[in-house]
């Protein structure tokens, strides 16, 4: 009897323990799992849809990511390359380079933080350029990212991310003026 | 009564000359105005640099004391924010700006004026090039921040406008603010609406900047006009306290000296009287007086405190005062006349400081004379009963050939020194504290502030000439920069194209039917929405009949303000201001320039500067050597006695030549305050040689002794306090008198006779 009741004591507390870590987890805990199993290459293609084009324009390529702040974005055909790296961002093309720096304007920012970010697992960070918000579940989460900034928010309505457990799956930018670029990542290992 | 009538005169002549100096003499502050009047175009810029220029109402301010950056950077726009809602700031610059939204659509709507545009832009072919590069730009990862003027700008024109705007070399940038290089201070540029030598408006400007400073941040700002205004205050306080203690050791040194709190209040008559008389006089003769005029010219009426004192020494109890000045009335006259002499020479210079500070000085004097004279011996008692000190009786008689023994090597080592013994530099005549200095150079440089030093001159009739010659010049500097001759330039119409330049862009811009044609063609096969260009098409066409921008149409924007600066009227025309950055090679720069077309002036301008001081300054050097004779002359004539000459004015130029050559060993450049300062020992030096010179008996020697002895510890004291001023012209002047005066007197003592 004794034995018998210990047991399912214990079948009541495993059957409790995922509760609360249910409950627990939040965003913090996804950069921090997206960042511990961040590849460090992973394939992408884009489709951007724009009010000025009649059709969808598409762009695929590679992203490259070196913890904590250098990703590198090399875009399949043109032969260019964006590194953003510190405080800059480097524009390689066949035609030479040219770096920019990220403060020009905030929108450029906080563009590049929305992915480098994410992918360091830098929640403080990417709170600075954006209200960030989690829904959804471990299994299928969406990571709303809305800019502080009003005039960040001019060019940029809302970037949404989205995945299951620690893989970034997608990323859906709203641009002011109803442009719509999606991402989608593949898995690159 | 009668024996009273020149008191009386006195007063009413002292009476009238106060009210005059104080209600009609307006004192100016202006330094350009002490300096060598010259008619030269250099010369006009340089003072208007020195004046109104925008770089004299710049304001450069650095965040610091904290090492977290971005707190830095928010306190940064934090300031910006509120500074900009305040009217006393033109601009307000900490980052990267966009130019305000309003001007920007009104520049927009100028583009296809403004910026030059190759012969293809607006056929098929090159509308087709432009499209694709916009499409390019549209696919890349970091969508163009300018997307939304694309239907209407397809050619990106006005990016093209924007960057002839961009400054050339701004500071790093974190967080979105400017930065020092090495990313410890958010920087800051701002720009005040009122002059730079507007000193209230200024302290007004600094009050606000201080009062914009979040807490916990600490503020260091420079700028000319903010220099001013703080060392108008350091000035201010310094000489207040600096003469408040002055004024006490003299007090002290009379008082021991005499015992009589009568002869103290006395022996301020003839100087009070000298500054009345100093100051009525040039504000007759000049109209106005200026403000170092009168810092130096009461400076040197200093000379004349001793005059009244020379008198209270001699005083004895069984004679009548005015019998005692009879007796050293001579002396004191050869003193007087010779120190005026030597002052007469400046007066003819054709340099407007020195003369009035000559007009200034021998009015002062012999007003001062003339007060010993006439009335000290009736404000005395009729018999006083002296007690001087015992002090100072004693002398050597001996060793007038031990002079030149100083003389000639001090003389040598001025003649031979291989360091330059004036200091040229227009900076060494301000009155800030070198260490202002250099924070104002370490902010300068943090913020890469153009050095406008260097530049060219354009000259035309008419604005409108200017910038078309400014145009032409464009190519030429291009090879310039190309050949590394220098490192970068801005012209007058980077800003803003000629009128001419405008409209001949407006008539080339295409009817409406062919350029439909060429973008329908263009488009071809471009995913480019149909009817998306409609806004271009609109545009261009509005265009064609846009009237050209004028300097004066756009005066209120952010880019005219600018443009205002490097073109402005002058005389009957127009001056474009070209700088030019990182010149290498200026021997290459001036070859260019005496054959470039259309014709221009190089211009350096703090070469100009300096070289205008030192022009001074040797002038000034030659009349004060050409006082020199007429004083020795005039002592000549007086003494008529070569040795007795001698006694007279050896200790005091060898007193003046080693005082110059210790100065110059301990480190100084001989600045117009030296000079100033020697001038001043010149005169009391010859006063001390001319007392201990007179042939007299033993009892009155003591007399004379006393009174040179007080004269020259007085003097020597309340300079030697002036020399602790941390204000370079005070602790100059100080220094040297102090010195000079000690030396003087221990000479003319060495050598008196018995």
């Amino acid at each position: 009897m004794t034995s018998g009741g210990r047991v399912k004591v214990l079948l009541v507390l495993w059957a409790l323990l995922p509760l609360p870590a249910a409950a627990q987890w939040d965003a913090a805990q996804l950069l921090a799992a997206l960042a511990r199993a961040v590849p460090e290459r992973i394939a992408y293609s884009e489709t951007r849809r724009l009010a000025y084009l009649d059709v969808p324009l598409t762009t695929s390529g590679e992203l490259e990511f070196r913890p904590p702040d250098w990703l590198r974005r090399s875009v399949q055909g043109s032969g260019e390359s964006y590194v953003i790296a510190g405080d800059a961002v480097r524009i390689e093309g066949s035609g030479g380079g040219r770096e920019i720096p990220l403060d020009m304007h905030p929108a450029l920012r906080a563009f590049a933080e929305s992915l480098r970010a994410t992918l360091a697992g830098d929640l403080p960070r990417l709170q600075r350029y954006f209200i960030v918000e989690l829904q959804g579940s471990e299994p299928a989460w969406r990571l709303q990212l809305r800019p502080r900034d009003a005039s960040v928010a001019s060019v940029i309505q809302s970037i949404e991310l989205s995945g299951d457990g620690a893989t970034l799956r997608r990323i859906e930018t709203r641009e002011a003026g109803g442009d719509l670029t999606v991402t989608e990542l593949k898995d690159g290992r | 009564m009668k024996a009273r009538l020149p008191l009386w005169l006195w007063l009413a002549l002292l009476a009238v000359g106060a009210f005059y100096s104080l209600t009609r003499v307006s004192v100016v502050s202006d330094m350009a105005a002490f300096l060598p009047r010259g008619e030269g175009l250099e010369q006009a810029l340089l003072l208007d640099a020195l004046r109104e220029g925008p770089a004299a109402r710049l304001i450069i301010v650095a965040l610091g004391g904290t090492e977290d950056t971005v707190r830095l950077a928010t306190a940064s726009r934090a300031m910006a924010d509120r500074l900009r809602d305040d009217t006393r700031f033109l601009r307000v610059a900490n980052g990267p700006s966009a130019l305000p939204a309003a001007e920007q659509e009104r520049w927009f709507a100028h583009r296809y004026l403004l910026a030059p545009l190759p012969p293809e832009a607006f056929t098929a072919d090159g509308l087709r090039t432009e499209m694709e590069a916009r499409l390019r730009e549209l696919s890349a990862p970091l969508p163009p921040l300018d997307k939304a003027r694309l239907p209407a700008d397809p050619q990106a024109v006005f990016r093209r406008v924007l960057a002839a705007w961009q400054e050339g070399n701004t500071p790093p940038l974190q967080h979105g603010v400017w930065f020092d290089a090495a990313g410890r201070q958010a920087l800051l540029l701002l720009e005040t609406r009122a002059g730079g030598f507007d000193l209230d408006a200024q302290e007004a400007a600094r009050a606000a900047i201080v009062a914009a400073v979040e807490a916990g941040v600490s503020v260091e700002l420079s700028g000319p006009g903010i220099i001013a205004a703080a060392s108008r205050d350091i000035i201010r306080s310094e000489v207040q306290w600096l003469s408040a203690l002055a004024t006490l050791a003299l007090l002290a040194i009379l008082l021991i000296a005499y015992r009589s709190p009568r002869l103290l209040l006395l022996s301020a008559l003839p100087l009070v009287a000298g500054i009345v008389a100093a100051v009525t006089m040039t504000g007759l003769v000049f109209g106005s007086l200026h403000g170092i005029t009168l810092a130096f010219g009461i400076t040197l009426l200093g000379v004349a405190i001793d005059y009244p004192l020379h008198l209270f020494s001699h005083l004895h109890g069984g004679e009548a005062p005015r019998h005692t000045l009879r007796r050293i009335w001579p002396t004191l006259r050869l003193g007087v006349a010779s120190s005026a002499v030597g002052y007469l020479a400046m007066a003819a210079s054709p340099f407007a400081g020195l003369a009035q500070l000559a007009v200034f000085t021998v009015s002062g004097l012999v007003a001062a004379a003339l007060t010993v004279r006439w009335v000290l011996p009736l404000l005395l008692p009729a018999a006083p009963a002296m007690r001087l000190l015992p002090f100072a009786a004693g002398g050597a008689g001996r060793g007038l050939w031990t002079l030149p023994l100083l003389l000639l090597p001090a003389l040598a080592y001025l003649l031979l020194t291989p360091r330059s013994l004036l200091e040229t530099e227009l900076s060494a005549l301000s009155p800030v504290p070198p260490a202002w200095r250099a924070l104002d150079e370490r902010l300068r440089q943090a913020v890469g502030a153009p050095d406008v030093s260097r530049l060219l001159l354009l000259q035309g009739r008419s604005a409108e000439e200017v910038l078309q010659r400014s145009e032409v010049l464009a190519a030429a500097l291009d090879a310039l920069r190309t050949d590394g001759i220098i490192g970068g330039y801005r012209l007058p119409s980077q800003y803003l194209s000629a009128a001419t330049t405008q409209s001949a862009r407006a008539a080339a811009l295409p009817d409406p039917v062919p350029l439909v044609a060429a973008v329908e063609t263009a488009r071809q096969g471009l995913p480019f929405r149909a009817g998306l260009f409609e806004p271009f098409l609109r545009d261009v066409e509005a265009s064609r009949a846009l009237a050209p921008l004028t300097p004066s149409a756009v005066a209120d924007t952010v880019v005219g303000t600018r443009l205002s600066a490097l073109l402005r009227p002058h005389g009957d025309g127009w001056l474009g201001l070209v700088p030019l950055y990182a010149v290498q090679d200026e021997a290459a720069l001036l070859h260019w320039t005496a054959q470039a077309a259309p014709a221009v002036q190089y211009l350096n301008l703090r070469l100009a500067a300096d070289q205008m001081v030192e022009r001074f300054l040797r002038g000034a050097g030659g009349y004060l050597l050409a006082g020199v004779v007429l004083i020795l002359l005039l002592l000549g004539a007086g003494l008529r006695d070569a040795a007795r000459l001698a006694r007279v004015v050896l200790p005091v130029l060898t007193a003046l030549a080693l005082t110059a050559a210790l100065l110059h060993v301990l480190g100084a450049q001989l600045s117009l305050f030296h000079l100033v300062a020697l001038l001043l020992v010149l005169g009391l030096g010859i006063d001390y040689g001319l007392f201990f010179a007179r042939p007299v008996a033993a009892e009155e020697y003591a007399r004379t002794g006393h009174a040179v002895t007080v004269c020259a510890i007085s003097t020597a004291s309340v300079f030697g306090i002036l020399a602790l001023s941390q204000i370079p012209v005070l602790h100059a002047i100080g220094s040297t008198v102090a010195l000079g005066v000690v030396l003087s007197y221990g000479f003319a003592r060495l050598v008196r006779t018995t």
